[in-house]
């Protein structure tokens, strides 16, 4: 636990890294919209090749970006998957029969089994798995030598897929973007970029610097207390408390015997940073000069430009296509 | 003029005192030793000096200015403190944010902020770790980070309150030696400690017993009184009994008291 890197920032530089954190988020935002906006598949390709050629332009290697997707690749597959199945909108496109007899079933069931018991082994979960899955279908579908105890047909059509792959890709691009903000943005810059940018919300009387405040003593203190529930969790269980295993109600029991610790410790900490941070002369709300500063180069009015106007050619396109 | 001065304050949390009829003066340049054992009142008296909490009777002055609701800011500006926890006073993501984070409440212009980090980074040698993160700091560098943040926002007294304790003697040696430094540069420091190897370099030795000062004079006087650390519940460093042995057998030549004076130092 020791190793959680809160934003997942990467340090390095290129341009993505040299922009300012306004930009980036108002982008991020722009971009969001247009994503959401399209629905012609020309136009979303477009937007993954211009992502794809962003990628080494700002050197991120697909590699980082990956492991940024990774988390969510299997919620990725099951909503396209699941499109694919139930959407039953539009032109049949193809059908896939697959018939269950004894025997291919016990090989289906043996590959994944397998795969299940390799995927400790090897790197490539993701891939692997996919491979396996395209077995199964194809010896379900293809090797049928005994008499079919059950059948099952996977009907594609149109809208399903286009809707299937529009969905991928819109989360692909979501995942992918959000994932390049959290590499190339310091977590503090990012907080003091999120508090310029909601600075108009003070207008309804909401204390963006106060937000800001509470937000960067949570980044300062989420490792610490990640330590520190790590030293408890030691110290419980050199005591006999089990926090691997165990019924519903020993859970509960290990549950609270770290959270009450936590909760005290925690209370404790901030006073005593309270304290700290008054006697360092602190006042909530009185304004202050900032260390981060932040500088519009020409590079950001670019970016926010070419941002603009791709959301502004995108609805366009859904209005007028 | 007294550059610190506290007449009969008197502070409680519930029923009991905390801190009661007690007076102290602490001259500009002096550096002085609060000692006492656990719930002695040291850290209330802190924090009643800052202004975290309020006398119920008595006062404090700094310089020419009285502690009230309307110049605790400008006193807070004048007192910086060390606290015992290196954890709970690191304000800041980084080693920079959180020396500039006591800039940043002053105000100080950006330029000046950046140049202020750079002396008092490189004062407490932390120069090359301005880009860490507390987890990645040990406990005695989190509190030099916490005194460069406290030093340069140029106060005229600083106080350690138990600001070693929970440091290993590496740490403990590396603090002693930032406030003998600071000495030589003329600030005010009071050191508060239960350990009482740290009041040997100091001016004067204050010692505190239920909330009130039970005495104070120099170090060589005070650690030396056997019955007045005993009433304190304090216990006479091995060097000090010896000296007050030999002196009981009037066999303590100045030569002895030297070299036993020397060994406390390098305890
Ligand atoms: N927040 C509080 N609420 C109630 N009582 C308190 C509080 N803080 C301290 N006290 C009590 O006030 C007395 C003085 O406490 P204080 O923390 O000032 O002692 P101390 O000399 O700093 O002790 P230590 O050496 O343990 O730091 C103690 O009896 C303590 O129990
Ligand atoms: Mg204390």
């Amino acid at each position: 636990m020791k190793n959680i890197v809160i934003g997942r920032y990467i340090p390095g530089d290129s341009f993505l890294y040299r922009m300012d954190p306004r930009v980036k988020l108002i982008a991020l935002f722009l971009l969001f919209v247009a994503v959401f906006v399209i629905d012609e598949l020309w136009v979303m390709g477009g937007a993954l090749l211009g992502i794809l050629i962003l990628l080494p332009l700002g050197k991120i290697s697909l590699k980082k970006v990956y492991f940024g997707l990774r988390p969510l690749l299997f919620l990725l597959i099951f909503t396209f998957v699941f499109q694919i199945l139930f959407n039953t909108q539009g032109r049949l496109l193809t059908t896939l029969r697959l018939e269950f007899d004894p025997l291919n079933t016990a090989i289906a069931g043996g590959l994944f089994i397998a795969w299940l018991f390799l995927k400790r082994f090897t790197k490539f979960t993701f891939l692997s798995f996919l491979g396996v899955f395209a077995a199964i279908l194809t010896v379900l579908s293809q090797l049928t030598i005994y008499l079919p105890f059950g059948t099952y047909t996977i009907a594609i059509y149109e809208e399903g897929l286009l809707f299937a792959i529009f969905i991928l890709l819109r989360l692909i691009i979501i995942v992918t973007l959000s994932t390049i903000l959290t590499i190339t943005t310091k977590p503090t810059d990012l907080n003091l970029g999120l508090e310029r940018v909601l600075k108009p919300l003070k207008v309804i009387k909401v204390n963006t610097e106060e937000i800001a405040m509470i937000i960067g003593i949570a980044l300062r203190y989420i490792p610490t207390l990640l330590d520190e529930a790590n030293k408890i969790i030691l110290a419980q269980a050199s005591r006999g408390v089990d926090f691997q295993e165990g019924k519903f109600k020993d859970k509960i029991v290990q549950i609270i015997s770290l959270l009450v610790p936590m909760f005290i410790i925690s209370f404790q900490r901030s006073d005593e940073l309270a304290n700290a941070m008054e006697a360092r002369c602190f006042v909530p709300g009185k304004p202050r000069t900032r260390l981060n500063q932040l500088i519009w180069k020409p590079l950001d009015s670019v970016v926010l430009a070419v941002t603009f106007l791709f959301m502004v050619a995108s609805i366009g396109v859904r209005i007028l296509w | 003029m007294s550059i610190l001065t506290l007449k009969d304050v008197f502070f409680s949390y519930g029923k009991t005192p905390a801190i009661q009829n007690l007076s102290l003066a602490v001259e500009a340049g002096e550096w002085v030793t609060i000692v006492g054992p656990n719930g002695s009142g040291k850290s209330t008296l802190t924090k009643l000096i800052i202004g975290l909490l309020a006398a119920k009777s008595g006062e404090i002055r700094v310089n020419d200015l009285t502690l009230s609701e309307s110049t605790v800011q400008k006193i807070r500006e004048k007192i910086g403190i060390i606290f015992q926890n290196p954890d709970n006073q690191f304000v800041g993501v980084t080693v920079k944010d959180d020396i500039a984070f006591g800039l940043e409440n002053l105000s100080v212009p950006y330029p000046e902020m950046i140049e202020r980090i750079d002396t008092y980074a490189k004062a407490v040698g932390m120069d090359e770790y301005l880009e860490k993160e507390p987890s990645q700091l040990s406990g005695g560098q989190k509190q030099r980070v916490a005194i460069a943040g406290t030093l340069a926002m140029h106060p005229d007294i600083i106080i350690f309150d138990e600001a070693t304790s929970m440091l290993d003697p590496e740490g403990r040696h590396a603090m002693m030696a930032i406030m003998e430094d600071l000495k030589r540069q003329g600030k005010t420091i009071l050191s508060i400690t239960h350990d009482l190897r740290e009041a040997l370099r100091c001016d004067r030795v204050v010692v505190m017993h239920e909330g009130t000062i039970l005495k104070s004079g120099e170090p060589s006087v005070i650690l030396r009184d056997e019955a007045l650390l005993k009433q304190a519940r304090l216990t006479l460093l091995e060097p000090f009994k010896y000296m007050n042995e030999l002196s009981s057998q009037k066999r303590l030549t100045d030569q002895w008291e030297a070299i036993l004076w020397e060994s406390a130092l390098t305890l």
